[in-house]
């Protein structure tokens, strides 16, 4: 099984009239291995160290590969332990202000996504970061979110407090690179007129090879419907 | 602003009065606002706040240090977060992550105590907030408008107040009018209410609070959305108006950025 082939780029941007440090979102990709992890978190405005946990949140999605419910809801206690140990207490020193927040814990909304070797793809999501499916250049989903008004300034978060109960993450999975069906409704379904059972092996390849078609057993079969025969010529015209 | 109502509190009594109630309440929304800008390294100035006290004399309560004075009275709520009174031990009731609430003891800062008054100079308090608002706007024109919070007992002592009510809200940003909210702390029995859309929502017989009631503005877009999404039932008439009801979600619509819904 040769490696992934992944290229990324991330554009991270803080809030006009912030500076750098001010930047509360956090991401990760781990693209040399099998299954591929990727993660987007969004540090809650109203909350401390929500960089921090934020970070934290990225890191353990795509180290522990949590793109499952039962994965996410098993790996968050050991994150939240760890993000913990990493706060000094030195609460004598803190204003009264920061003492305040630090109880209440830091919140982020969190996404992650593995992109598996068979070609399917799972996420795991809380809150309002969205996924897009993009092929072609046409969106082909995107996920948890398909509409603008869907989001709002309360989106369900992850908190770092362990007593904190944490909204049942949404799931979902897909396919990444297609199944047969799906990869010849993107390919010009018109063309199956024109197809010989030498071209669709040629052509199969191809898409493998390339990365358009998911390795799987492949089975085409190709009806076509001959209009009676003429009685006058005794022949048949293709439909 | 606040109106310090009548008598200092006297010591035994079972109830606090009016003057402890309104002094809480201006300290809850201090530390309401305060917290919600409050980061790891300081609390960041989303906010600009002024008090205009209204009891004895009116006059604003909070004296800005040589480098905070911007002029206009208001100060950045660093300011105010990082020069409260004193802290007191409070005792306040919390989630025990089991279902449950548990007490758990925690430092309140005070900004403001109890104090006597002499009347409610409530148009002129309306006055000077105006004259606030307007330096303000001077050096802020395109944002969000100033919010006038005015908690009162309700009864103004030196004329109509509507009129002077109508003057404040005048005035405009780019972002739209200021908006003047009303926290109406009544000794009535009447049930509490919160952002009334009609008149009918008010306790019936209570001129002051339907005098309240007609100075408070309309939410706008942005807070009536931000109150729907707590819960709150609102349309195009909800007013700004508070009776005998915790005033912090006036101020927990007012966006800054996500907001964990599980906070004050």
């Amino acid at each position: 099984m040769p490696g992934p082939s992944v290229s990324h780029w991330t554009c991270a941007v803080p809030k006009a009239g912030s500076s750098e440090d001010d930047y509360e979102d956090a991401s990760a990709v781990a693209s040399e291995t099998w299954p591929v992890c990727a993660a987007v978190a969004d540090g809650a405005t109203e909350s401390v160290f929500a960089g921090d946990w934020a970070t934290r949140l990225v890191r353990g999605v795509v180290e522990t590969e949590a793109t499952t419910a039962d994965a996410f809801a098993t790996a968050l206690p050991d994150w939240r332990d760890e993000w913990r140990r990493g706060r000094p207490s030195r609460a004598a020193e803190r204003p009264w202000y920061v003492s305040a927040k630090v109880e209440e814990g830091a919140f982020a909304t969190v996404l992650g996504l593995s992109l598996h070797a068979d070609g399917g793809w799972r996420a795991v999501s809380v809150g309002d970061c969205c996924l897009f499916h993009v092929r072609g250049g046409e969106v082909v989903e995107s996920w948890p979110y398909a509409a603008a008004e869907a989001f709002t300034n309360r989106p369900d978060l992850v908190s770092s407090r362990p007593a904190q109960a944490v909204p049942a993450p949404r799931t979902t999975t897909g396919t990444w690179r297609p199944a047969v069906a799906a990869w010849l409704l993107e390919t010009a379904p018109s063309s199956l007129r024109d197809l010989s059972e030498k071209s669709a092996r040629s052509r199969i390849a191809t898409a493998r090879t390339d990365g358009d078609l998911r390795n799987d057993d492949v089975t085409l079969l190709v009806l076509k419907l001959l209009p009676p025969a003429d009685p006058a010529t005794g022949t048949a015209h293709e439909a | 602003m606040q109106d310090p109502f009548g008598g200092a509190e006297k010591k035994g009594d079972a109830a606090p009065s009016k003057a402890r109630v309104l002094a809480d309440t201006v300290n809850r929304l201090l530390q309401n606002l305060v917290l919600r800008c409050a980061k790891e390294e300081g609390v960041r100035d989303y906010f600009h706040v002024g008090v205009i006290g209204y009891g004895e004399r009116v006059q604003d309560r909070i004296q800005p240090a040589d480098e905070y004075d911007t002029g206009t009275g208001l100060v950045p709520i660093s300011h105010l977060a990082d020069r409260p009174r004193r802290m007191e031990q409070r005792v306040k009731e919390v989630n025990d992550g089991d279902g449950g609430t548990t007490e758990q003891r925690v430092k309140t800062p005070i900004w403001f105590d109890p104090q006597a008054k002499n009347g409610t100079p409530m148009c002129q308090a309306l006055d000077l907030a105006a004259q606030r608002v307007r330096g303000w706007i001077n050096e802020h024109p395109s944002s969000f408008p100033p919010v006038v919070l005015n908690v009162t007992d309700g009864e103004a002592t030196d004329g109509d107040p509507l009129r002077y009510a109508q003057q404040l809200r005048e005035f405009a940003t780019d972002d739209g009018e200021v908006l003047l909210f009303n926290v109406h702390l009544s000794e009535s029995e009447a049930t509490p209410v919160e952002l009334p859309s009609s008149r009918a929502e008010i306790p019936s017989g209570d001129e002051y609070a339907e005098t309240l009631f007609q100075m408070s503005s309309r939410l706008p877009f942005s807070m009536r959305s931000a109150a729907e999404q707590e819960g709150y039932t609102v349309d195009l008439d909800t007013r700004g108006f508070v009776f005998n009801a915790d005033p912090a979600a006036l101020v927990a619509f007012l966006e800054i950025g996500t907001r964990p819904s599980n906070l004050r």
